[in-house]
């Protein structure tokens, strides 16, 4: 007769079943490594980038950079000041080329076409890869054309009510409509930060964009302000791919299902959110993301 | 295979960390010690240690009050997440474990002194060579899964997993001698049923062990170790 449970006899317990540590683990990983860590490839890529490399002059500012980025996906870059994600994100819809010295190799493709050839056209390419900055910049127009202005002179809509059908629209999915409907002819420059900021991505989404690419927008909002864009960015997820660069860490942990880190022009890790803020592989990113870092 | 890690950026919440190091430590310290008491007390048949040890109790949750509340400060202040929040969930489910060994042992202690009561006589030796046996073993992991979490050795950890649980086997093996002395002396059958209790005591103070084990592989590793075979 046992008088000890079965399942807790060591001879019959699975845990006996000699676990070892994970391979490769967290230690097992050179910190000096650059070579990315995770799965760069996804399931449904819409933007496919391989071997990037960015200079600004003599100096490299990108390292042989590879990675996908998927439909209708958030992934966020994070990482110190100088590592390159900033200038990895303006590749992505050659904002670099007004940058004198700055060149880039390699190859970057939205739907399956090379962004950085010949015949690519910038200004379509800007409308389909839009942008949102750190500081708020409405034009010094009204609110209403801030918005109406892309869609203009991309000669989208040339109907005035189907212009105030989507001024509209697009105020209601950046969330801002019911704070401005009565105010329309008002400057824009006249609205709060966040709702500046909630503005030029009402502007952005105006022109229909694929990509949507954010440059720390909250860097300069209130927590408020902060929560509504970070609302905003999920509920236009279901639409768009969004990429965002962020110093804040929490951010990048709330808004993103993927996050990629970058240290000195190279990307060291891409992975879930959740993986790489509870058990990320790369020494080098757990020291940044535990405030390790210098 | 020790695990190291630079430094903060931040050296207060270094400091915030090391505090609630320390603390576990301590409060380990004050549970191992109060079963190495307790086991004294039964060896020596001293009941006056025993009750030394209930008194202990207070230091222990006292503890347990102090790391719960340097846990909730430090994930408000400082969200910390990797090896920072796992290190911090370890520690408040490993503080659990440590104080409901501190209850058994209570518990334990509560026994040997009805054992050792001036009314009765004195137990057998035999009757408790198999609690003192066991107790050690307990005690031994005990002190080694302290020891793992202090220097952070993932290898440690796995070994000891790994490790055949001879406490339950003893436990087992404990109750069947037990039984025989009682068929040979029916009148040892009240004694006999306080040594059982401790011994299950014993038993259950090894599975916190344990639990505390799984946990320190949480926390260098990030792998769920427990429950195999659930979901």
């Amino acid at each position: 007769m046992s008088y000890v449970k079965e399942s807790e006899t060591s001879a019959t317990n699975p845990m006996t079943n000699q676990l070892r540590p994970d391979s490769p683990s967290p230690n097992k990983i050179d910190r000096e490594s650059r070579k990315t860590v995770g799965k760069l490839a996804i399931d449904d890529p819409r933007i496919i980038c391989k071997n990037v490399n960015v200079f600004y002059g003599e100096n490299q500012a990108i390292n042989d950079l590879s990675i996908e980025i998927g439909n209708q996906e958030v992934i966020s870059f994070i990482g110190p000041s100088g590592c390159g994600k900033s200038t990895f994100l303006r590749t992505l819809n050659r904002m670099n080329d007004t940058i004198v010295g700055c060149r880039v190799e390699g190859e970057i493709r939205i739907d399956d076409k090379n962004i950085y050839d010949k015949d690519m056209d910038v200004v379509p390419l800007r409308a389909m890869v839009g942008m949102v900055f750190q500081k708020p910049n409405p034009f010094p127009k009204s609110i209403y054309d801030n918005v109406a202005y892309g869609p203009r002179i991309h000669g989208l809509i040339t109907d005035k009510n189907e212009l105030d059908a989507l001024v509209e629209e697009s105020l209601r999915r950046a969330g801002l409509w019911d704070e401005v409907k009565d105010r329309l002819n008002e400057p824009g420059t006249s609205l709060s930060g966040g709702q500046q900021q909630r503005l030029c991505i009402a502007r952005t989404i105006s022109v229909n964009p694929e990509v949507i690419l954010m440059d720390e927008p909250c860097s300069a909002l209130d927590p408020i302000a902060t929560a509504k864009i970070e609302q905003l960015i999920s509920e236009l997820s279901q639409q768009f791919t969004i990429v965002i660069v962020t110093h804040s860490m929490q951010q990048a942990a709330r808004v993103s299902s993927r996050t990629a880190y970058f240290h000195l022009g190279y990307l060291i890790e891409v992975g879930n959110t959740n993986d790489i803020f509870t058990h990320p592989k790369h020494p080098l990113t757990e020291d940044y993301i535990t405030g390790r870092f210098g | 295979m020790k695990i190291e890690m630079k430094d903060h950026t931040s050296k207060v919440f270094d400091g915030e960390l090391n505090n609630l190091h320390c603390l576990v430590l301590e409060m380990a310290g004050l549970v191992i010690n109060q079963l190495d008491q307790s086991l004294k007390a039964l060896h020596d048949r001293e009941p006056h240690l025993a009750e030394k040890v209930i008194l202990q109790d207070r230091e222990v949750d006292n503890h347990e009050i102090k790391i719960d509340n340097a846990v909730f400060t430090i994930l408000a202040k400082r969200c910390p997440v990797a090896s920072d929040l796992r290190k911090i969930l370890s520690v408040s489910k490993m503080v659990v474990d440590l104080e409901l060994i501190g209850d058994e042992i209570v518990k334990i202690s509560k026994l040997i002194i009805s054992l050792f009561d001036n009314g009765s006589s004195d137990p057998n030796p035999q009757l408790l060579r198999d609690i003192v046996k066991m107790g050690e073993m307990i005690s031994n992991m005990l002190k080694q899964v302290t020891q793992f979490f202090d220097t952070c050795d993932l290898e440690g950890s796995y070994t000891l997993l790994n490790e055949k649980w001879d406490y339950c086997e003893e436990f087992q093996a404990g109750i069947r001698r037990q039984l025989t002395f009682v068929i040979e002396n029916p009148r040892i059958l009240s004694r006999l049923l306080n040594i059982l209790q401790i011994m299950k005591s014993l038993e259950r103070c090894g599975d916190h062990c344990r639990n505390m084990n799984e946990y320190l592989i949480f926390m260098f590793e990030g792998k769920n170790i427990r429950h195999q075979d659930a979901g």
